[in-house]
C-alpha cells in the first residue's frame, strides 16, 4: 500500500538543463531503499520531489499506485527527517514531536500517548521538556526521528540524517534507524553520500551520478557486480583498482609495461578494456602462484588490515588490502597474485563488459 | 488551489506596490506638468514638459545645494568609515586593559538621542566658528556607535590565526589593519558607507540649525526653502526639485539594497 | 652588539609591563578619534544639557542663574508642554504599531518565492531612500485641500474639503500617516532580512506536517522572527520620539499645537524663543523618556523573544 514509484521522472530547476534525467524506480513497501551518490548528484532533489517540496518537471510519481504529482506534501502521508533536523528552536522537545499532529485529527490524549511511546522508543523520555539547543547532536537526531515516527506515516524520507554526527555516534544511529524501520515496518527512502551507510543499511540501493541512475540493486550485488566504472569506484573503500589495458590474445598489457597472463580468451572484439579488481583480491603470492613483482610505494597499517599501494605501471598505482598487520617497507619488491576470476572488465566508455561474467561466476563458485 | 494562491499573492503585491510607490510616481508626474494643469488637479500630464526642471535649477541654486549635499555626505561617509574602522579594529584585535569598559561606553552612546544634545552642540559649533561651514556639518557625525558595532561584528569573523600569523612575521598592527583587515571587510565597509551616505544626505534638523546661507546649505534645506517661498504657486517646480533630490539616494538604495539589508541585520541581531 | 643578554626575571617583568603599556597606548590611539568625538559631541553636550536644564540662560545660551528644578516644575504646569507630551505620545502610538504591522505584512508577502519578487522588494523598500524633507513636500501637496490628490479622490465619494493639515483634530493623524509611509521602507527591509534568516527547512517540515498558513505564522514564523521584531519595534519607538522634519515642513507644530511634538517644541524654545534653559529641560525629559521606553521594552518585550 505504500509503494513508491517514479516513472521517467525528470527535474529541471532553470528550465534548461536537467538535474534529474529519466529516473524510473519502484520502491517496495517495507523496503529500506538508499539513494547514494556524490555531492550534487541530485539525491536531495529526488527526495524532495517524492515529499512534494519540489515540483516534478516531467514524468510520474506514484504513491500506493496513485499519481501524486500535484498533491501537497501533507496529503502524501509521509514523514521526513531533514539533514539539519529542522527542529523548531523555540519549542520544547515534546512540542516539536507533536507539531502538526492536530491537523490529522488526533486527540490530545492520543498525541500525548504517541509522543511518550516514541520518546520511550528513542530514549528521550527525560528530555521532553527541554529545548533543542539543550540537547546533544545525537539527541536532536533522535527528536527528529521521533517526530517522523509519531505521524505513523507508512513512508519515511531521510536526507543525510547522520552527516552532522561524529563517526562513533553515526554507526550507533545507523543500526538504531535500521532496527526502528524493521520494527515499524515502514518504507524508508534514505539519502546519503556515504557508501558505508548505504552498504550497511540498504535492502536495495540506487547509485546516482550527475542526475542519472547508475545501478539499482542489493548492496552486495552492486559491490560484486558494478555495472560501470563509476559504481565500481564509488562503492567500496578503498575503491576498486582500475586501469586501462590492451588485450593481446589471453594477456593484458598495461601501459606497454606490464603483462598479466590469463587462462581465458578474452573477447577478441575488444582491443582496449578497463580492468578492475578489488583491493582484497590482490594478495601476496604463494609458492606456485603465477605472481608478478611490484614495488611498494606506500603502506598503511590499520590494525586489522594493511593497505599496500604498489606500482602497477610507472604512472598507475593500485592498492592491495591484506588482513592482519604486515611488515612491508616502502621500496620493497613484493610478489603479488591476483585470482583472475576477480577481474572485472569494462568497456573503454566505462560500461561493464558482460561476456565473461557467466564463466567467472561459475568458476567463482567452484572455488568455494 | 496553488494557482489561485499565486494569483492572489501577485494581486496583493501589485496593490501594495502601487500604494507604496504612488507618492513618488505622483511627484514624478507633477514635475512634468505645467502650472495650470497642477492647479486643475490632474494626475496625468497632458503633455510632458521639462520646463519645471529648468526653472528649478534657475530659480534656486539647486546645483550648488546638490554639490553641498554631495560634499557633506561624502565627507561624513569617509569620516565614519575611518573613525569606526579604527575603533572596531582596536576592539577586536588589540587586547588592552579597559577595552571592555570603553566598548560599553561606545554602545551606551546609542542610548543618547541626538536631539537631546543639539543645544550645546549648536553652541559649541558656534563658538568654534563652524556655522555655515562644511566642518560644522560633518565633524560632529564622524563617530558613530552603530558603525563601530557593525564593523566590530564583521571584524570578529576574521580568523584570529591571520592576526597571529601577522604577529609572528612581525607585521605592524597598522599594516595588518590596512592590508588585511580592511580588504577582507569590504562588504561591511560598503554597507556602512551606503548607510552613512543615505542618512547624511537625508539629514534635516542639524543642517537647518547650522546653515543660514546658500553657500553650504544642503538640498534638504533647499527643498524646505523652496516649498515655503513658492507655496501654492509653482508646485511643478518644487516637485521637479524633489525628484532631483531623491534620485541619487534612490539609485544608491537600489544598487546597495542587498548589502544594506544583510549588513543592517548583522549589526542588529547578533 | 647584538649578542642576546641573559634574560633575568626582573627584566622580563619590566619588559612585560612595558609591553602592556605599549599595547594599551596603541589601543587608545586607535580609539582616540572616536573617544574625542564622542566626548565633544555627545558626552559633554549631554552633561551640558543637564546642566543648562537647571539654569536660566541668556540669548547666547550662557547660564545666568541657578534655578534648580524650577524649569521642570514650570514645564509640568505648562499647558503647551503638556500638549506637546500628549502629541508625542499619541504620535508614537499612531505610528509605531501601524508601521511595524504593515511592514510585517509586506515582508511576509515579499518573502514568498515568486518570479519577479525582487522587483516588489525594491518597491517596498524604496521609501528608505527618500529623505524626510522630500517625502514631506510630496505629502504636503497630496494633502492640499483644493488640488491635492487625496481630496480629489475623496470627492468622488462625496466627501469634500477635508483640511488635512489645518484641522486640529486630524492634523496629527495626517502627519502620522505620512510618517508611517516614510518608515515602512526601513522597517520592511529589516523584517525581510529577519524572515530570510529563518531556516527554510523549518517551513518545509511544517508543510509536510500539513499545518495551515496561520498556524505556521503563529507557531513558527513569528516566534522565530521575534528578535527582529523586537529590534525593529525598539528602533521605531526611539525614532518616533525624535520626529522633527515632517512636522517642520507639514504643520510647523500647528494647528493649535496639535502636532507640536517634543523635539519640535525643543527646537522652537531653543532656536526661535532663545529659551535654552527650558529647552534643555525638555531635552532632558526626552532623554529619560527614551531611556525608560527602551528599558521597559527590554524588560517586558524581551521576555517574549525567542533567541535561538
Ligand atoms: N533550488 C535549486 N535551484 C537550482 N538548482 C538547484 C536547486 N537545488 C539544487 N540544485 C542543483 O541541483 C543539483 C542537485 O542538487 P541536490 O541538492 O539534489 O544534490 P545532492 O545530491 O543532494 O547533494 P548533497 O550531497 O551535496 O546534498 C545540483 O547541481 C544543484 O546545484
Ligand atoms: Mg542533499
Amino acid at each position: 500500500m505504500a509503494k513508491v514509484e517514479l516513472v521517467h521522472v525528470c527535474k529541471s530547476y532553470n528550465g534548461k538543463e536537467d538535474v534529474i534525467q529519466d529516473l524510473s524506480v519502484s520502491i517496495e513497501p517495507g523496503e529500506f531503499f538508499v539513494l547514494v551518490g556524490p555531492s550534487g548528484c541530485g539525491k536531495s532533489t529526488i527526495l524532495r520531489m517524492i515529499a512534494g517540496l519540489e515540483a516534478i518537471t516531467s514524468g510520474e510519481l506514484l504513491i500506493g499506485g496513485i499519481k501524486v504529482n500535484g498533491m501537497p506534501p501533507s496529503e502524501r502521508n509521509l514523514s521526513m527527517v531533514f539533514q539539519n533536523y529542522a527542529l523548531y528552536p523555540h519549542l520544547t522537545v515534546e512540542q516539536n514531536i507533536t507539531f502538526g499532529l492536530h491537523t490529522k485529527k488526533i486527540s490530545k490524549q492520543e498525541q500525548k500517548k504517541r509522543c511518550l511511546e516514541a520518546a520511550e522508543m528513542l530514549g528521550l523520555t527525560d528530555f521532553l521538556k527541554l529545548k533543542p539547543r539543550q540537547l546533544s547532536g545525537g539527541q536532536r537526531q533522535r527528536v527528529a526521528l521521533a517526530r517522523a515516527i509519531v505521524t505513523h506515516a507508512p513512508i519515511c524520507l531521510m536526507d543525510e540524517p547522520l552527516s552532522n554526527l561524529d563517526a562513533k555516534l553515526r554507526s550507533k544511529m545507523r543500526s538504531e534507524i535500521r532496527q526502528l524501520q524493521r520494527r515499524l515496518g515502514i518504507t524508508m527512502i534514505y539519502v546519503t553520500h556515504d557508501q558505508v551507510e548505504a552498504m550497511t543499511m540498504a535492502d536495495r540501493m540506487m547509485v546516482l551520478n550527475e542526475g542519472r541512475p547508475q545501478q539499482i540493486g542489493a548492496p552486495l550485488e552492486i559491490y560484486n557486480h558494478p555495472s560501470n566504472i563509476f559504481v565500481a569506484s564509488f562503492i567500496g573503500a578503498p575503491p576498486m583498482n582500475l586501469a586501462k589495458a590492451k588485450v593481446l590474445e589471453s594477456s593484458l598489457l598495461f601501459n606497454s609495461e606490464r603483462v598479466m597472463r590469463l587462462h581465458h580468451h578474452l573477447p577478441s572484439s575488444q582491443q582496449q578494456v578497463i580492468v578492475g579488481v578489488r583491493p582484497e583480491h590482490i594478495r601476496l603470492a604463494d609458492t606456485g602462484d603465477e605472481y608478478f613483482i611490484a614495488e611498494v610505494v606506500n603502506v598503511e597499517v590499520l590494525g586489522t588490515e594493511t593497505l599496500i599501494t604498489f606500482e602497477l605501471t610507472k604512472t598507475e598505482h593500485w592498492i592491495a588490502r591484506w588482513s592482519g598487520q604486515w611488515n612491508v617497507h616502502v621500496g620493497e619488491q613484493v610478489p603479488l597474485f591476483i585470482d583472475e576470476t576477480a577481474f572485472i572488465f569494462f568497456h573503454e566508455d566505462g560500461q561493464r563488459l558482460n561476456h565473461p561474467v557467466s564463466s567467472y561466476v561459475a568458476s567463482g563458485e567452484e572455488r568455494k | 488551489m496553488n494557482v489561485l494562491r499565486t494569483f492572489l499573492l501577485y494581486a496583493l503585491l501589485i496593490t501594495c506596490s502601487v500604494v507604496m510607490l504612488f507618492p513618488i510616481v505622483y511627484a514624478f508626474l507633477i514635475s512634468f506638468m505645467s502650472g495650470a494643469e497642477v492647479l486643475q488637479g490632474h494626475i496625468w500630464p497632458q503633455e510632458f514638459t521639462t520646463a519645471n526642471y529648468v526653472a528649478a535649477f534657475r530659480k534656486v541654486p539647486l546645483l550648488e545645494y546638490l554639490l553641498n549635499s554631495f560634499i557633506v555626505s561624502f565627507l561624513v561617509m569617509l569620516g565614519q568609515l575611518i573613525v569606526s574602522s579604527l575603533a572596531a579594529f582596536a576592539f577586536v584585535f588589540l587586547n588592552f586593559k579597559g577595552r571592555d569598559v570603553l566598548f560599553f561606553l561606545c554602545i551606551a552612546t546609542m542610548l543618547i538621542p541626538w536631539e537631546a544634545t543639539m543645544i550645546p552642540n549648536f553652541l559649541t559649533v558656534q563658538k568654534l566658528g563652524w556655522l555655515n561651514s562644511y566642518l560644522g556639518l560633518t565633524v560632529p557625525f564622524f563617530a558613530l556607535a552603530f558603525g563601530i558595532f557593525l564593523l566590530r561584528q564583521h571584524f570578529k569573523t576574521i580568523p584570529l590565526e591571520l592576526y597571529e600569523a601577522a604577529q609572528v612575521s612581525g607585521v605592524s598592527h597598522f599594516r595588518f589593519f590596512w592590508n588585511i583587515v580592511l580588504p577582507l571587510s569590504k562588504t561591511s565597509l560598503i554597507t556602512l558607507g551606503i548607510y552613512s551616505f543615505l542618512t547624511t544626505w537625508n539629514m534635516y534638523l542639524w543642517p537647518l540649525l547650522v546653515t543660514n546661507n546658500d553657500r553650504v546649505r544642503t538640498v534638504q534645506i533647499g527643498l524646505k526653502q523652496m516649498q515655503t517661498q513658492e507655496i501654492s504657486t509653482e508646485w511643478g517646480v518644487v516637485m521637479a526639485a524633489v525628484i532631483v533630490v531623491i534620485l541619487p539616494t534612490l539609485l544608491l538604495l537600489f544598487v546597495g539594497q542587498k548589502h544594506l539589508q544583510k549588513g543592517l541585520m548583522q549589526g542588529a541581531i547578533k | 652588539m647584538n649578542t642576546p643578554l641573559p634574560v633575568q626575571p626582573p627584566a622580563s617583568v619590566q619588559i612585560r609591563r612595558k609591553r602592556t603599556m605599549r599595547t594599551t597606548l596603541e589601543g587608545i590611539t586607535y580609539l582616540l578619534p572616536s573617544l574625542i568625538l564622542f566626548s565633544i559631541f555627545l558626552f559633554y553636550p549631554m552633561l551640558r544639557t543637564m546642566y543648562l536644564s537647571v539654569y536660566l540662560t541668556d540669548y547666547q545660551g550662557n547660564p545666568v542663574q541657578f534655578v534648580g528644578i524650577e524649569n521642570f516644575v514650570y514645564l509640568l504646569k505648562d499647558v503647551n508642554f503638556l500638549q506637546s507630551v500628549k502629541a508625542t505620545l499619541l504620535f508614537v502610538c499612531y505610528t509605531v504599531p501601524t508601521s511595524v504591522f504593515l511592514a510585517l505584512c509586506l515582508a511576509l508577502m515579499a518573502n514568498e518565492k515568486l518570479k519577479g519578487i525582487g522587483l516588489f522588494r525594491t518597491c517596498f523598500s524604496s521609501t528608505m531612500g527618500m529623505s524626510v524633507a522630500a517625502s514631506s513636500v510630496i505629502w504636503m501637496f497630496m494633502y492640499n485641500p483644493s488640488i491635492g490628490v487625496i481630496n480629489k479622490v475623496l470627492s468622488l465619494f462625496g466627501i469634500s474639503d477635508v483640511q488635512w493639515l489645518l484641522d486640529p483634530k486630524i492634523a496629527l493623524v495626517s502627519v502620522a500617516i505620512s510618517t508611517i509611509w516614510m518608515n515602512t521602507g526601513f522597517t520592511f527591509l529589516i523584517l525581510l532580512g529577519g524572515l530570510q534568516n529563518i531556516d527554510p527547512s523549518l517551513y518545509e517540515s511544517a508543510r509536510i506536517a500539513g499545518v495551515s498558513y496561520l498556524y505556521q505564522l503563529r507557531k513558527v514564523t513569528l516566534p522565530l522572527l521575534s528578535p527582529t521584531l523586537f529590534f525593529v519595534t525598539t528602533v521605531s519607538l526611539i525614532h518616533s520620539f525624535q520626529t522633527f522634519g515632517q512636522i517642520d515642513i507639514l504643520t510647523k507644530g500647528g494647528p493649535m499645537d496639535a502636532t507640536n511634538v517634543i523635539v519640535y517644541s525643543i527646537y522652537k524654545d531653543a532656536f526661535i524663543n532663545y529659551n535654552f534653559g527650558s529647552a534643555s529641560a525638555q531635552a532632558v525629559i526626552l532623554f529619560f523618556a527614551i531611556l525608560v521606553v527602551t528599558f521597559l521594552q527590554f524588560k517586558f518585550g524581551e521576555r517574549k523573544v525567542h533567541y535561538q
